[in-house]
């Protein structure tokens, strides 16, 4: 049995310092028989973070029932005074559509937040569309939040359902539905922008970030900085190009070229410090924080 | 009776009782809520027998076999149809709940070579009800490894029906309307220290021998628990002078110091039934000789521990959840508001606690198969330390649980029971 030489207290056999002073523990006779530690090595583990949306079957039931009152009463109303339905759609359809955002989680037998949030896409769709059917026209107003609604839906998928895919490929994906969607709005609005700005901007920046994402693999931090930067500031230099061709036809360039005179000596002085040892431990050693 | 139909009486869902409703919204990684009692045997503990006598006893502990739930207005507590499960013991005890790993209960059977430990959410109960718990377990676990035991005084058995006042809010029952408010004070000293990482908790257990402290308590004239109060004082008299060194800008010493209701009124309940005294010293006024302290620990325990006295405290907190405006509000609400009740009323005014379960007691039988019996306090992140005292035999263990690296009271709580001539032996989870 030994004791702490400072608190006076005797230690425990596993102890090789007191708890208490953390002063060591020197053992006048040899323990040879295996002293078990009072506590396991064992870390308790931490709960995954968890949030459930899915609301409990009672609740549904609850929440239909409170939900088919309103749905009665504005039916009554407007059959009563006007023997057809009339505004009453609107709060239906709301109603509806409130119904199945809320039950359709809870009464899935596996639950799943992609299938979540594609039904809750499609459906807010779907109401969309029938709004603009009801108040008189075909894909009137409701095209552009049903195209940006999809295209959500797309970057969506994108992160969550292909992010272990090949980045190249997201880009490529990304890029043709975006563009997609940009047509769609060119069209509604009838306006003549896509194949000289939109398309040579989405181009652009699709093989700037394919270009990055290979080069990324040779080069390591400082490199990966200058990178980014050589990528702005032909960003720059491009949107400049495009922007000037299609509003003044001309080719000449100015601002861009601030921007990749500012940028481009830095990238190279990264892309030197990343490739010259002796610099960059020069470097190192006068600016260490 | 069928394991998974909940009992007659009970539509299978309790409010929480009045100490619980504040547990659930100030829960977090600091503050687990959990507080552990462990037995260690004279031999290895048999996890296949102890799970089998955990099933076998959940179901004369009902109101244990429940998961948290949310109401609009209050959170409740609902039958649990799952099967607790016991797990390996871990390195820092009383971690924070982990409902997805842990079947939804809130409480969890541990064990580790030849120990069996519980640890209880201080929502389910206090520590009268976790001991209890234990004791039935380990009842059912000799059984189950073939002890047979047949002395059966002061357990829980498997085989009866659980008794209805079990499952009682006491305080609710006992509540006086319209007492005069209980004197707050200002808010106490709290140790300095930076927080260590989530999840750690450091145990430091100081095993003494019984009789030897019990001659001090009986020299000075005092019981147990006024004496170890004390010295719990003294010591962070003695942390606050060495990091405050002007007078002006020290503040009140209070130790909290929980009391066990069901001495007070006649009540069985399984749930939380306890509340506070909290002697206080000034430090303003200048530095407290030990025995000074002492004198105002004991008057101050002695004033205080009666059951007008306590009322007040009782009738203050069930007022409040029985105030209409109070219960009108949505529980969202409700959650931002209680912590900031929690510090002001609970934490802010002690500069620690100490809980003295006094002797455990067994029958005699089942008692020789058991080696000691720990009580590890719940963290707290704004006193850091606590402290929980249990008896056994013949052996007193003080158990201090800290959130900081500086084991600083511990050691001064130690080496000042060291100094009165005690022999302390000391354990550590580090």
């Amino acid at each position: 049995m030994a004791y702490c030489v400072k608190c006076g207290v005797e230690l425990d056999l596993d102890l090789t310092s007191c708890p208490l002073c953390s002063t060591p523990v020197y053992y006048p006779e040899d323990i040879t028989e295996e002293t078990k530690k009072r506590y396991p090595d064992r870390i308790q583990k931490v709960q995954p973070k968890h949030v459930n949306l899915v609301p409990s079957k009672a609740f549904v039931y609850l929440m239909t029932f409170l939900i088919i009152i309103p749905v009665i009463v504005c039916l009554m109303i407007d059959i009563r005074s006007n023997n057809t339905i009339t505004w009453a759609f609107y709060p239906v359809a709301s109603l509806l559509l409130t119904w199945i955002l809320m039950a359709y989680p809870a009464l899935m037998k596996r639950y799943s937040f992609m299938k979540v949030v594609t039904i809750d896409i499609y459906s807010i769709i779907l109401f969309l569309i029938s709004l603009d059917i009801y108040s008189g026209g075909f894909l009137s107003w409701s095209v552009y939040p049903v195209a940006s609604l999809l295209l959500i839906w797309v970057y969506y998928l994108l992160a969550f359902l292909f992010r272990h895919k090949n980045p190249a490929f997201i880009i490529i994906i990304g890029a043709i539905s975006t563009g997609l969607f940009l047509y769609l709005i060119e069209q509604a609005t009838k306006s003549v922008w896509f194949f000289n700005l939109a398309i040579p901007l989405l181009v652009l920046i699709a093989i700037l970030a394919i270009f990055v994402l290979i080069l990324s693999r040779y080069t390591k931090r400082v490199g990966l900085l200058g990178l980014i930067l050589t990528a702005i500031s032909f960003l720059c230099l491009g949107t400049e190009f495009i922007l000037n061709r299609f509003i003044n036809n001309t080719f000449s360039l100015f601002w861009s070229l601030i921007v990749a005179g500012v940028l481009i000596p830095v990238a190279i002085l990264l892309f030197f410090v990343q490739s010259n040892e002796e610099f960059r431990t020069y470097l190192q050693k006068k600016f260490h924080l | 009776m069928k394991a998974n139909t909940p009992r007659k009486k009970h539509p299978g869902w309790y409010r929480l009782d009045n100490a619980a409703i504040i547990y659930p919204s100030i829960q977090s990684a600091r503050i687990t809520t959990m507080f552990r009692f462990s037995a260690t045997l004279k031999e290895e503990v048999d996890p296949v027998a102890l799970q089998a006598a955990l099933i076998k006893i959940i179901k004369r502990f009902p109101y244990y076999r429940v998961r948290l739930n949310r109401g609009l207005f209050w959170y409740y507590l609902e039958h649990n149809p799952k099967t607790p499960k016991v797990e390996k013991d871990v390195q820092y005890p009383c971690g924070r709940l982990t409902p997805l790993l842990n079947r939804n209960f809130l409480f969890r059977v541990r064990f580790y070579h030849q120990r069996i430990a519980v640890e209880f959410c201080h929502v389910l109960t206090d520590g009268t009800g976790g001991v209890t718990f234990l004791k039935s377990l380990l009842f059912e676990y000799f059984n189950q490894i073939g002890k047979n035991l047949t002395d059966r005084t002061g357990i829980l058995t498997a085989d009866e029906e659980p008794d209805p006042g079990e499952f009682e809010d006491a305080y609710n029952r006992f509540y006086k309307p319209a007492l005069p408010l209980p004197e707050t004070g200002e808010s106490a000293f709290h140790p300095k220290g930076k927080l260590v990482k989530k999840g750690l908790y450091y145990v430091v257990t100081g095993i003494i021998p019984l009789k030897d402290i019990l001659a001090e308590a009986k020299k000075r004239q005092v019981s147990l628990t006024v004496l170890l109060t004390a010295v719990y004082m003294d010591a962070a008299q003695f942390l606050q002078d060495k990091t405050v060194k002007k007078p002006r800008h020290k503040k009140p010493i209070a130790i909290q110091v929980p009391v066990n209701m069901r001495n007070i009124y006649p009540s069985k309940t399984m749930r939380n039934f306890s509340l506070f005294v909290i002697p206080r010293i000034d430090p303003r006024l200048g530095e407290y000789s030990f025995d000074e302290i002492l004198k105002i620990v004991n008057n101050s325990m002695m004033a205080e521990i009666n059951e007008k006295s306590i009322s007040r405290q009782l009738s203050r907190n069930v007022g409040g959840q029985r105030n209409p405006l109070v219960r009108i509000v949505p529980l969202p609400l409700k959650k931002l508001f209680v912590p900031l009740l929690y510090k002001r009323l609970g934490e802010n005014l002690c500069s620690g606690t100490i809980s003295n379960l006094g002797l455990i007691t067994m029958p005699e039988e089942m008692k020789q198969h058991v080696d000691r019996i720990d009580f590890i306090p719940g963290p707290g992140p704004i006193n850091k330390t606590g402290c929980s005292v249990t008896g056994f035999k013949d052996k007193l263990y003080i158990s201090f649980g800290r959130l900081v690296r500086d084991p600083e009271l511990e050691r001064v709580f130690f080496t000042k029971l060291v100094k009165m001539g005690i022999h302390v032996t000391i354990e550590s989870n580090i």
